[in-house]
């Protein structure tokens, strides 16, 4: 026999939790499924190149055999090219010099030519950078950066000089990006002034280094160089410093992830714990009865936890279902608006899952705990006293 | 041969009501129920009948005094004992029936059974019988709310005696119904003709019902006194 409840007040409460429990199960799903398709990717990425890269940036007056008369490119890059491969050509390690950055200039004589260009014309698009005036870079034409541009005092030169070379200033670009290391081959060439007096900390070189299997870390980093360089002068960013700072990231998501769904599953419990709080003391007569004829306090508890479960339950089913198709769909939304890799996918465990969901039970259950002790407490009494 | 304990014994029962003010409810009560007797307690509007009722079926400890239902303190025994002797040697009848208005006579009528782990079906099964013994078949879909008072009060008495308890304990089993309708149910509640003898403590103000019954006794100034 089927049992009924015409009480229009406890069916809309047990509505509104399943509603609660399917709407926060679904929110929590729906951000699973769009952080693991955004993490994903970046992960496999880190681990693909875990351990095997490295980038080099150290002062050039720290490398022996360079002269402070002979700065320029032409020279620079051949030295430090022979000298980074010869460093570690016995460690199988193959080296690309590719990114040349000379930074900072900031002592540039009033009157000094300037000599700045980008090695990739698509820099400015690639980073966003305005440019101004507002002309197309032609190739062999240079960038001038917004703050070295203002320190030149003055219209702006049609040319710019470097070594024995020129290049026709195109633009200015603005923007302060620094870009992941790994982009780092599009980075700006920037040589300071021909009569400038250069200092250990004015002009750096970065190289990318990468080994098939070899582990590059610091210390052998160190090592191989010392006979070049001085070793302490040597910055190294390798890609286990960039897998910490990749965890770091990460374990940061994971945690903005983790207190949404803290903050949903607290909001369910709260939930249940009052409209059963409110359930009880309006269902107290009928508690009342079950006691009087015979319910143990356990079987009371145990009744309103069912009820409790059988909510969650059937929130979690909705959620689940809901959740999934809710995440997709942000995702494909996502992935439209260039927010996410198009070929990012969504990763879910069954696991993970079953565990988030018998999460949400547990919190339930306890939350339930409250009301359900209250239930079992209610004087039988009141029914012989018709209360 | 170990002795069958009685049904119910009260010596020396001393509840009190109120906080500071306390009202003495029933002062050093003395009761006895043999199987099978049906004994009927007269008393006017206050004068502790409920409370007695409260003592005996474990709902209230008494302030002094003993108390024993089946050889049992109901008041002293642990919950799931207390909870075990309601559901199978006690049926409560009530003033005002008790039902669970969101369940239907059929569900109300096989809950003791439920609530003592026999499964739906067959709880079920024993419930239709009892609710044709009562003559309320064809009302066994109907929810308790939609009940007149008569009808309710039969399916109540379904209920207390579904699972052939020993001992009826009824409140004023008839107060809510009309003179016709409460007859009825009295007889029904006296158990005339039954194959399982069951004893009966009904407490009552109606002096009219005392006749019926193999004692009855009269609780004024919290004492029972015999009737003869």
């Amino acid at each position: 026999m089927k049992v009924r409840r015409p009480f229009r007040r406890v069916i809309l409460r047990r509505l509104l939790i399943y509603c609660l429990v399917s709407a926060c199960f679904a929110v929590i799903l729906a951000n699973r499924i769009i952080t693991s398709a955004a993490t994903e990717g970046f992960e496999a990425r880190i681990r693909a190149s875990l351990y095997h890269e490295a980038v080099l940036t150290f002062p050039m007056l720290s490398a022996q055999k360079v002269s402070r008369g002979h700065t320029d490119a032409d020279h620079l890059a051949p030295w430090t090219e022979d000298a980074l491969k010869a460093a570690f050509a016995g460690a199988g390690i193959s080296v690309s010099p590719y990114s040349r950055q000379f930074a900072p200039i900031a002592e540039l004589p009033a009157a000094g030519m300037v000599e700045i260009l980008t090695s990739d014309l698509h820099f400015p698009l690639a980073y966003r950078l305005s440019l101004s005036p507002d002309r197309t870079p032609e190739p062999g034409s240079c960038l001038i950066g917004r703050r070295l541009a203002d320190q030149l005092m003055g219209p702006l030169p049609e040319w710019l000089h470097f070594g024995t070379m020129r290049c026709r200033l195109a633009g200015v670009f603005d923007g302060e990006i620094r870009p992941p290391f790994w982009t780092l081959d599009r980075a700006v060439l920037r040589l300071a002034a021909r009569d400038r007096v250069m200092a250990e900390e004015t002009i750096l070189w970065s190289s990318y280094l990468q080994a098939d299997t070899a582990v590059l870390n610091e210390a052998d980093l160190r090592a191989g160089l010392a006979p070049w360089l001085e070793a302490e002068a040597v910055e190294i960013w390798s890609s286990q410093h960039h897998a910490e700072r990749a965890a770091g990231i990460l374990a940061i998501y994971n945690f903005v992830a983790a207190a949404i769904g803290g903050i949903a599953l607290g909001l369910c419990a709260f939930a249940i714990a009052t409209t059963f709080m409110f359930s009880v003391s309006e269902q107290r007569r009928e508690i009342a009865i079950r006691r009087a004829i015979g319910a143990t306090q356990w079987q009371i508890i145990g009744h309103v936890q069912i009820e409790i479960a059988a909510l969650v339950l059937g929130g979690l089913l909705t959620g689940m279902i809901g959740g999934k198709y809710l995440g997709l769909y942000l995702l494909a939304q996502m992935q439209g608006a260039g927010l996410l890799d198009p070929a990012a996918q969504a990763v879910l465990s069954p696991v993970g899952l079953i565990q988030l969901a018998a999460m949400f039970l547990a919190a339930g259950v306890t939350a339930g705990l409250i009301p359900a002790i209250v239930a079992a407490r209610i004087d039988p009494a009141i029914v012989l006293r018709g209360g | 041969m170990s002795e069958v304990p009685l049904p119910l014994h009260l010596e020396r029962v001393v509840v009190h009501h109120g906080g500071q003010d306390r009202r003495m409810v029933l002062d050093h009560a003395d009761l006895t129920v043999a199987s099978a007797e049906r004994l009927c307690i007269l008393g006017e509007s206050g004068s502790g009948k409920t409370t007695l009722l409260e003592v005996i079926s474990g709902f209230r400890r008494p302030d002094a005094g003993r108390v024993r239902l089946f050889g049992i303190d109901p008041a002293g025994a642990a919950d799931r004992v207390r909870a075990r002797l309601r559901r199978q040697q006690l049926g409560f009848i009530f003033q005002d029936y008790a039902l669970i208005e969101g369940l239907t006579a059929l569900a109300n009528i096989a809950m003791p059974l439920r609530l003592d782990g026999i499964r739906a079906e067959a709880a079920h099964q024993r419930a239709a019988e009892r609710l044709a013994a009562v003559g309320l078949t064809h009302l066994a879909a109907v929810p308790a709310s939609a009940l007149s008072g008569g009808e309710k009060q039969r399916v109540a008495f379904a209920r207390a005696t579904i699972h052939a308890p020993r001992l009826i304990l009824a409140d004023e089993p008839t107060g809510s119904l009309d003179p016709q309708t409460g007859h009825e149910i009295l007889q029904m509640i006296l158990g005339r003709g039954q194959d399982s003898p069951r004893s009966l403590v009904m407490v009552t103000h109606n002096h009219e019902y005392s006749r019926h019954f193999d004692r009855v006794l009269v609780l004024r100034d919290g004492r029972l006194h015999e009737v003869a």
